[in-house]
């Protein structure tokens, strides 16, 4: 047990401890998802030529507040027949796993909650457990399209899961350990993770996107869908935290492991130099890394269209899965072909993706083709013998 | 507050929680309550694993049997019509039976399990992964291949169904 | 004391929340999990006693963009939600070995690399079977 500061009780220290990570876990997600509301909504504003909020607070920012302030004033008025445990309890089986997620992310060189030995398998399994939530509250709804929207949305989550936790792996094949503090001080240097296996971060990036319900694949809360899916008859606050808090938290989180994976989460010129200018420049680099990926997230939702539920799937079965194993297998064997580099691994990947995003296009040439082939064939056979 | 007593606290917290859960299992009213009792009790299981030390599997359970298991049942549950289930199917001629049969099979399962009560070593705590990954892929190669062509029967099984519609 | 990191994580680890202990390790997860319940709990106990509470009939009506909702909302849906869910079962239980095979695979060597091979060769044959049989497709 580790006597406190000033002497404290250990246990007093303890739980002071937990305490300061708790609010310091809740507060991070509540003025992140303030702050990634508003940037989202400026960012997209002005994407699309416009100006988005500007009427409440300078420039608009305290506009997230006055939504969260309307949101908890507004009626909850609940459909005769849901099932009320399971729809009272859905936000907080979709909002603990997010929350909990949070213990083993570090944000410091010595700033972490808890360092599991199974760090990354751990973020796995509570990514596993949204799902659960999600498909709890569809049924829970007692309404054809929520129970429709909820298990088309875990079907979309369950499917995405697997490439994303094979790119994961494949980056625990370089590194070694599944440690995320371990993850992190294995890269020191400039030459992160990235430049080894690129391919393994572009399929978890596109897999990030699936999990997290972002475009282009956010059918389960497309507003022209479903109308709105598993959260049709969630209003106010319940519809609040199932999605806005839990979705920015996701983000937050998938955009945290990307950085520590591949960039070497707190990692940058300086965090070596002392105690205390140590960890508070990690913290800056690793909270600049973060938000350069959430800003991505928000750029490709601001830019590109939404996929069909059929070709989202297709797409990740027929595609990511095959290539996120073609990836591992031939990470695992330039590994143990050549123990001592990584070099030639980082070869094979960079040319691996190079494949990847110039083929994609070729292999739609193809099946546009086949397509086309075969309605000519069919409005050829179809016509009158004349 | 003695910290030895902890374990045994919780210990006995978790395993009321299984047993509640399980009986919850079979007793609940609806289908879906039943499911998520269920899932409920994985999650009980794996915290039993944690508390032996067995991190890694305890991940395993709720990966597998909370995350794709449970969805799995929901998926084919939330298909059936969902009446309140007849307490009559419980508690009927057969029930002693099979609470007998029961009985009489939990004996040699806790005469074994008895034996085990001094078992030695071990691992420590949190340190479960890698003896677990050297003993799958040395001790067990044969079982864990096994188990792949397990699964590929499951999913040509699933596949043949679907094909039949 | 358990397995923990590295000397010098460990003293780097004994600031402000970090636990380099197994078991406080776990309490942590624990207790974040109840923080979200009890978190999620209060903020919708404040929203209640906040807000209006004029219930009418016209609200408690489950929502089908204006038209009347028939029947129960179960019912017969395609079975691909299912064969989705198998797959990722299988795929998922595959990941589970593919965990510690990563952490231990340089000692493993060219054995574990071709015993893991067989294995993920095993169900990939079983994913192509299925994209052969058009399975994969969701309608």
């Amino acid at each position: 047990m580790v006597p406190g500061p000033l002497g404290l009780d250990p246990f007093v220290w303890l739980f002071l401890r937990l305490l300061i990570a708790v609010v310091l876990a809740l507060v991070l997600i509540l003025n992140g998802a303030l702050v990634l509301i508003y940037l989202e909504r400026k960012i997209q504003a002005t994407m699309q030529d416009r100006i988005g909020p500007y009427h409440v607070g300078p420039f608009g920012l305290l506009q997230t507040f006055a939504d969260a302030l309307k949101l908890i004033a507004k009626e909850d008025f609940r459909a005769g027949q849901t099932d009320t445990a399971f729809f009272i309890a859905a936000p907080a089986l979709v909002f603990s796993p997010m929350l909990a997620s949070f213990v083993v992310i570090p944000f410091a060189p010595g700033i972490v909650g808890a360092d599991l030995n199974i760090g990354l398998l751990y973020l796995a399994t509570l990514g596993s457990m949204g799902v659960l939530g999600i498909v709890i509250a569809g049924w829970a709804s007692n309404n054809k399209y929520s129970l429709v929207g909820g298990l088309r949305s875990a079907g979309q989550l369950i499917s995405y899961e697997v490439p994303g936790i094979l790119s994961l792996v494949t980056a625990v094949l370089v590194v070694g350990s599944l440690s995320m503090v371990r993850i992190a001080e294995s890269q020191p240097g400039p030459f992160t993770n990235i430049f080894v296996i690129p391919l393994a971060f572009v399929t978890y990036f596109i897999a990030a996107l699936a999990e997290t319900n972002r475009t282009p694949f956010d059918l389960p809360e497309a507003e022209s869908e479903l109308v709105a899916g598993y959260l049709t008859e969630y209003s106010g606050m319940r519809w609040g935290t199932m999605l806005a808090l839990t979705e920015y938290g996701n983000v937050t989180i998938v955009c945290a492991i990307m950085s520590t994976l591949w960039f070497g989460g707190w990692q940058g010129p300086g965090v070596d130099s002392g105690p205390v200018t140590g960890p508070v420049l990690g913290l800056l680099w690793f909270t600049l890394k973060t938000y350069a990926f959430i800003l991505v997230f928000m750029w490709i939702r601001a830019t590109l269209p939404r996929l069909r539920i059929d070709q989202l799937m297709s797409f990740c079965w027929k595609l990511l899965i095959p290539l996120t194993l073609l990836n591992l297998a031939v990470t695992a064997t330039l590994l143990i072909a050549f123990p001592e580099t990584k070099v030639p691994v980082a070869i094979a990947n960079w040319i691996l993706l190079g494949a990847f995003v110039l083929g994609l296009p070729l292999i739609q040439q193809r099946r546009l083709r086949r397509i086309r082939a075969r309605l000519r064939e069919r409005t050829i056979a179809a016509a009158p013998a004349s | 507050m003695s910290l030895d007593l902890i374990e045994p606290i919780l210990f006995g917290l978790l395993a009321l929680a299984i047993v509640g859960a399980g009986l919850g299992v079979v007793l609940a009213g609806r289908i879906t309550t039943s499911a998520l009792l269920m899932a409920f009790t994985f999650l009980n299981m794996a915290g039993m694993f944690v508390l032996l030390g067995a991190e890694t599997i305890a991940a395993f359970q709720i990966l597998i049997y909370v995350g794709a298991i449970t969805v799995l049942i929901l998926y084919g549950v939330m298909f059936t019509p969902q009446g309140p289930r007849a307490y009559g199917l419980f508690f009927q001629k057969q029930t002693t039976v099979g609470a007998v049969i029961a009985a009489l099979a939990a004996l040699p399962v806790m005469a074994v399990a008895f034996a085990f009560r001094d078992a030695g070593n071990v691992p420590p705590r949190g340190g479960d992964l890698v003896p677990l990954a050297s003993s799958i892929f040395t001790d067990f190669a044969f079982p864990f291949e096994a188990a792949s062509v397990l699964l590929l029967a499951a999913m040509i099984g699933a596949i043949v169904l679907v094909k039949r519609e | 004391m358990s397995a923990g990191p590295s000397e010098r994580g460990r003293r780097r680890l004994n600031t402000l929340a970090a636990v380099p202990d197994y078991n406080l390790s776990y309490f942590y997860v624990v207790v974040f999990f109840g923080a979200g319940a009890i978190f999620v709990a209060a903020l919708l106990t404040v929203s209640g006693l906040v807000q209006p509470k004029k219930r009418t009939a016209e609200k408690a009506r489950i929502y089908e963009s204006g038209e009347e909702p028939v029947g129960p909302a179960w019912g017969r849906y395609p079975i691909h939600f299912y064969v989705f869910a198998l797959l990722f079962v299988v795929f998922d239980v595959e990941v589970i070995f593919l965990f510690p095979w990563a952490v231990l695979f340089r000692d493993l060597g060219w054995y574990g690399l071709v015993e893991m091979g067989i294995f993920i060769f095993i169900l990939v044959a079983g994913l192509f079977y299925a994209w052969r049989k058009e399975a994969l497709k969701w309608f």
